[in-house]
């Protein structure tokens, strides 16, 4: 059966060279327009505490590339993981059964799931594959964007980069898979699967937000640095109390409605930097299992539904 | 003889309502080749996919040798060879890709046999599924079929699209392979020469039910027609079957036994479909009697 697996390519050819295409020309120009950052040299300067005139014309050219070039490819970045999800796992199944060749390979295969598994399993792969590549091209341009960053410990560009592009791209596969087995038309399911994959995912993504800032702590201004991942701001009160604006009005209503505002120190509830990999691994299980149980129904409605 | 298929009771209904079979008691012997006759709607197609595992009927079973395909579906599809009414290749494969998915999916597929079929046609391996006629999408349908070496074909109006020539053909390879295996073949067919060219039972359906279940030599010899109109209330008798129109407008009955000239195999399909219409035929006379 392995030996077949060609034939899955075959059948999909057109979504694995579009997409495999354009997330290859994505991930070059990724690494090109980070190499060209890095190239300017500005590095040094945007880290020095007072930097040098010379620094000024480097500056320029710094932010021109920026704008012009790694804006728009960090965006296009920031959907390639939906793209590839939804224009590789709509069609799987869905076309199958809209095309009766459902019909055709289950009178064939006395076994669905293995068919299933057969038909989904290199797609996946391919997708994930594809995905991680982006992912750590992503990282690339971040760190070329952000000079002196430590990707290991910094929530910049948190769930754009890395490992949980491809977690996103398998979560939208195995959604549009799962949603194609249920609606068996690949127009429809593309539309529901961009519905509902986007409000799921960033759903999900909102969530953890809220159960990670539980875990966050408090520092003051000075303290919070560039990698840290910002949840909120609060007043440190002379006693030592930690409050929000809604609090402080109450506590406070004159320092509030004066013209210059509280003058409190403002704090910020931060996760720190150093939990990057933690917070990132636990969304990455999160999002990983939810794809994992849609794929699993998925395999579940196939041995179940008629071929159509 | 022992039955290939068989169903017991058997209904199925779509929604609240609509039956697409009812009650259904039938038995195919082994060795056979059957058709499968009625009008559209009729629930040919339904039983066809039933035995493979693609329908679950409502009420009543069926077994495909001795196998019920609702619990042990993987058993009843290695039993059955399925042949749809549009083939439905995969289009960007080519014909030979389509028997390399057949090997890997189907255990003790014959690759060979399925590609001796298609050079006997002259279906080249390497031409790809969407650049094939109808008719030769139809036989690589087959040849998938036939490679399964399944001891039951079953065959849901594949020569529908087909051209006179092309069904011609298809029913050739069909006869000689089940001849050849001694393998048990349910066709689906609305044209009757092709049903006379191929098979040697007969099932009518009609409403859900089975209306005739017989060979196509007892069907023929046991019936007879005959030149009437219908005028109430006067009742031929049980031998009447149904009354239909002529081909040149003029009223004809179809009976049980003799009394009338020598039935064709489509008058006897036609007699019955006739009888199994929502109101059936109930007092005729014979118009010289009248």
């Amino acid at each position: 059966m392995v030996r077949s697996v060609p034939l899955v390519y075959r059948m999909q050819r057109f979504e694995l060279l579009a997409v495999g295409a354009i997330g290859a020309i994505l991930i070059v120009l990724a690494i090109v327009v980070a190499r060209e950052l890095e190239g300017v040299g500005y590095g040094a300067c945007y880290l020095a505490e007072s930097a040098p005139p010379s620094c000024e014309a480097l500056g320029r050219r710094f932010y021109d590339i920026q704008n012009a070039h790694a804006s728009p490819v960090a965006s296009f970045m920031t959907l390639l993981p939906y793209a590839l999800g939804l224009f590789l796992g709509a069609p799987l199944i869905a076309r199958e059964i809209e095309r009766g060749t459902a019909r055709l390979a289950w009178s064939i295969a006395p076994s669905r799931i293995r068919w299933y598994a057969w038909r989904v399993v290199p797609v996946v792969v391919f997708g994930v594959v594809l995905a991680f590549a982006a992912g750590f091209a992503v990282d690339r341009l971040v760190a070329a964007r952000t000079p002196g960053i430590d990707l290991e410990n910094s929530f910049e560009a948190f769930g754009q980069r890395g490992a949980l592009v491809a977690i996103t791209a398998f979560v939208m596969l195995a959604g549009a898979i799962g949603l194609g087995t249920v609606i068996g038309r690949v127009l429809p399911t593309v539309i529901a699967a961009l519905v509902l994959g986007a409000a799921g995912i960033s759903g999900v993504q909102h969530l953890h937000t809220d159960f990670t800032a539980r875990e966050a702590v408090i520092v003051d201004e000075a303290d919070v640095r560039p990698g840290d991942r910002y949840i909120d701001q609060f007043f440190k009160l002379p006693d030592g109390r930690v409050v929000g604006w809604e609090e402080l009005e109450q506590i406070d209503p004159a320092s509030v409605a004066s013209e210059t505002g509280p003058t409190y120190p403002i704090v910020y509830s931060v996760i720190p930097a150093e939990r990057y990999r933690e917070v990132e691994a636990r969304e990455a299980l999160i999002l990983g299992s939810i794809g994992v149980a849609m794929l699993v129904g998925a395999g579940v409605i196939v041995t179940r539904r008629r071929p159509g | 003889m022992t039955a290939a298929l068989e169903t017991v009771g058997l209904g199925k209904r779509y929604g609240l309502r609509r039956w697409a079979l009812h009650d259904l008691d039938l038995a195919v012997e082994e060795g056979t080749i059957t058709a499968l006759v009625g009008p559209n709607g009729s629930g040919k197609s339904t039983l066809l996919k039933a035995w493979v595992g693609f329908e679950r009927p409502t009420t009543g079973r069926l077994r495909i040798h001795g196998v019920d395909p609702v619990r042990h579906r993987g058993q009843a599809i290695r039993l059955a060879g399925f042949v749809p009414q549009q083939p439905s290749l995969y289009r960007e494969l080519s014909v030979g890709d389509h028997l390399a998915f057949a090997t890997a999916h189907r255990p003790g597929f014959d690759a060979a046999l399925a590609r001796r079929y298609l050079d006997d046609l002259s279906i080249p391996l390497d031409s790809r599924a969407d650049q094939l006629s109808g008719g030769q999408q139809a036989q690589v349908g087959l040849a998938l079929a036939l490679g399964s070496r399944a001891p039951v074909l079953l065959l849901d109006e594949p020569l529908a699209s087909l051209d006179p020539l092309a069904r011609r053909e298809f029913l050739g390879v069909l006869v000689t392979a089940v001849r050849e295996s001694g393998a048990t073949a349910l066709l689906s067919s609305h044209v009757i020469t092709d049903i006379e060219q191929a098979c040697d039972h007969l099932i009518v359906l009609g409403g859900g039910r089975a209306l005739l279940a017989v060979s196509i030599a007892e069907a023929i010899a046991g019936h007879t027609v005959v030149d009437l109109e219908p005028v109430a209330p006067r009742p031929l008798g049980s031998d009447v079957v149904g009354s239909f129109p002529g081909p040149d407008g003029e009223r004809l009955t179809l009976v049980r036994g003799g009394g009338g000239r020598a039935a064709t195999l489509e008058e006897v399909v036609i007699g019955h479909l006739a009888a199994g219409r929502p109101k059936p035929l109930t007092s005729i006379v014979r118009k010289e009697a009248a």
